[in-house]
């Protein structure tokens, strides 16, 4: 599956490629540090899945999300909680909390690519 | 209902009622109706003891309209003098006697108007168009004095129970609203100890931090640890120096530049004698958070928060200003209680002398200032009883 990684802190996404780096089967193909950032590569990457975070200088996650026209799976990644129910109107996989538990982040994973698996033998 | 929700209730209510300006207005309205009370009472009272006399009149002795208006006159009379009666006990506060000096003022005072009225009464005799002074026995203008006398003390007994019986109640309610302020103070300085979101963005990125720069990673720990520590301490404590207020901001924004890296700059600029001064923990914290949290967290290149603390004209001056803009109209809807708190909190301890403003200093710029007496807090003892 090919990722995206959003979050405007640089050691918060070193920090989730770091927890991701077991998972062989998530392909991270890009980082982006801010909303607009973000739009311009999935556009241009075209990813499966990306990593959220929602609160970002100028446009936050959500309002990210409505600018886009087709929405890759989204887990959402933030130190909130307040945010979990409005993150599920906007088709949620998952909702992280920040610091991620390892084995949390085990189960997500696990999910997402059953997910993936299931969609592409309905695509074939 | 559980306790907890009760105070919530109430600090709810003075809050509300702590806007200067509803005190303002709920204080002229009381005026405006003790005002039309007082009339209405004055005026009806004297209706009935002119009605009274009128009816006895007109049962005991011989009626005629010249006894009549005199009667009405000498009512008239005791309106105005009892009217100015209760200028001269407004304006000597008697009502703030004590009890001892109260009668034998009350006594003196009912006497005077007493005789003032009969002499009056008397006067207008002389004339002999109303009664027949051959008809007054000896006794007359004692018993005149005694009867009119008796009706100002009568009268001034009902307006000092009113006085007392109001401001007895009075008294309560404000005992009631500031014991309810503090209660809420205390609730909201306990809730601003410390951001949960903060600690838990400061872990997430002393977790990566501990792989790429171990002895940073260090520092962070103390400095998330002196936070904590700072947090629990000010618990028990009214008041902190600045400068021990200041060790915390600057941990504070060393742990927030750790997330914001580039993104966030600062600089602090505290006078020697302004570190010394006691100011309420947390109140440069919770706004240089603010600062952070609306302004430079906003700003996609960042910016940049200045903390400036100096002495002028006895009064400290707390200066905190950083990148971003200031929209009174989103300060409406906000939820948030950074600003509300801090002007809460200042009214509380500091009543008019404590000062908060914030403002666009310029165009991509916020300032927000705190002035405060540099001798200290002017409600203390409402705070530690």
């Amino acid at each position: 599956m090919k990722a995206l990684l959003v979050d405007d802190e640089r050691l918060a996404r070193t920090e989730l490629r770091r927890l991701l780096s077991p998972f062989k089967d998530i392909n991270i193909v890009g980082e982006a540090v801010n909303a607009e950032d973000a739009l311009a590569k999935i556009t241009q990457l075209n990813p499966d899945l990306i990593f959220l975070d929602i609160q970002m200088p100028g446009k936050n996650g959500f309002e990210m999300l409505e600018e886009l026209d087709s929405v890759p799976t989204v887990v959402f990644t933030t130190a909130y909680d307040e945010y979990a129910l409005k993150a599920f109107e906007y088709n949620a996989m998952d909702y992280l909390l920040k610091p991620i538990e390892p084995k949390r982040l085990e189960d997500t994973v696990k999910r997402l690519l059953e997910k993936h698996k299931k969609e592409q033998i309905n695509a074939d | 209902m559980t306790d907890f929700t009760r105070n919530i209730n109430l600090t709810t209510r003075t809050s509300e009622l702590n806007s200067n300006s509803q005190i303002k207005t709920g204080e002229n309205i009381s005026r405006i109706s003790r005002n039309s009370a007082y009339w209405i009472s004055q005026t009806a009272g004297w209706t009935v003891y002119a009605a009274a006399n009128l009816a006895a009149l007109y049962s005991f002795e011989i009626f005629t309209w010249q006894k009549a208006s005199l009667f009405i006159f000498i009512c008239m009379m005791g309106i105005a003098l009892t009217h100015y009666l209760r200028i001269i006990i407004k304006r000597n506060n008697w009502t703030q006697l004590p009890l001892k000096k109260i009668i034998p003022v009350v006594l003196i005072s009912s006497l005077v108007i007493g005789i003032i009225l009969s002499a009056i009464f008397f006067a207008i005799n002389l004339t002999g168009y109303f009664y027949n002074t051959a008809e007054f026995k000896p006794m007359t203008p004692a018993i005149w004095i005694f009867n009119l006398s008796s009706v100002i003390l009568l009268w001034q007994l009902i307006y000092f129970s009113v006085y007392f019986f109001r401001n007895y109640k009075k008294v309560e309610i404000e005992a009631l609203i500031w014991e309810a302020a503090v209660k809420d103070f205390e609730l909201k300085t306990l809730k601003s100890q410390l951001n949960p979101h903060f600690m838990f963005n400061a872990l997430n990125s002393i977790r990566a931090l501990i792989e790429e720069d171990p002895a940073s990673a260090k520092t962070a720990v103390t400095k998330l640890s002196n936070i904590l520590r700072y947090s629990l301490r000010i618990e028990k404590s009214e008041t902190v120096s600045l400068a021990d207020e200041m060790q915390t901001v600057k941990d504070y924004l060393d742990l927030e530049k750790i997330r914001f890296e580039e993104r966030l700059n600062y600089s602090t600029q505290i006078d020697e004698r302004a570190a010394k001064i006691e100011i309420p923990p947390m109140m440069v914290q919770t706004l240089v958070e603010n600062g952070i949290k609306h302004g430079i967290s906003k700003m996609t290149g960042g910016g940049k928060i200045t903390i400036c603390s100096f002495i002028d004209d006895s009064k400290l001056h707390i200066q905190i200003s950083n990148t971003g803009y200031f929209n009174e109209e989103d300060l409406k809807h906000a939820t948030g209680f950074g600003i509300q708190n801090t002007k809460h909190r200042l009214n509380l301890l500091y009543g008019e002398t404590g000062i908060f403003q914030i403002k666009n200093s310029s165009q991509n710029e916020v300032l927000a200032e705190i002035i405060i007496p540099s001798g200290g807090k002017i409600n203390e003892s409402f705070i530690s009883r």
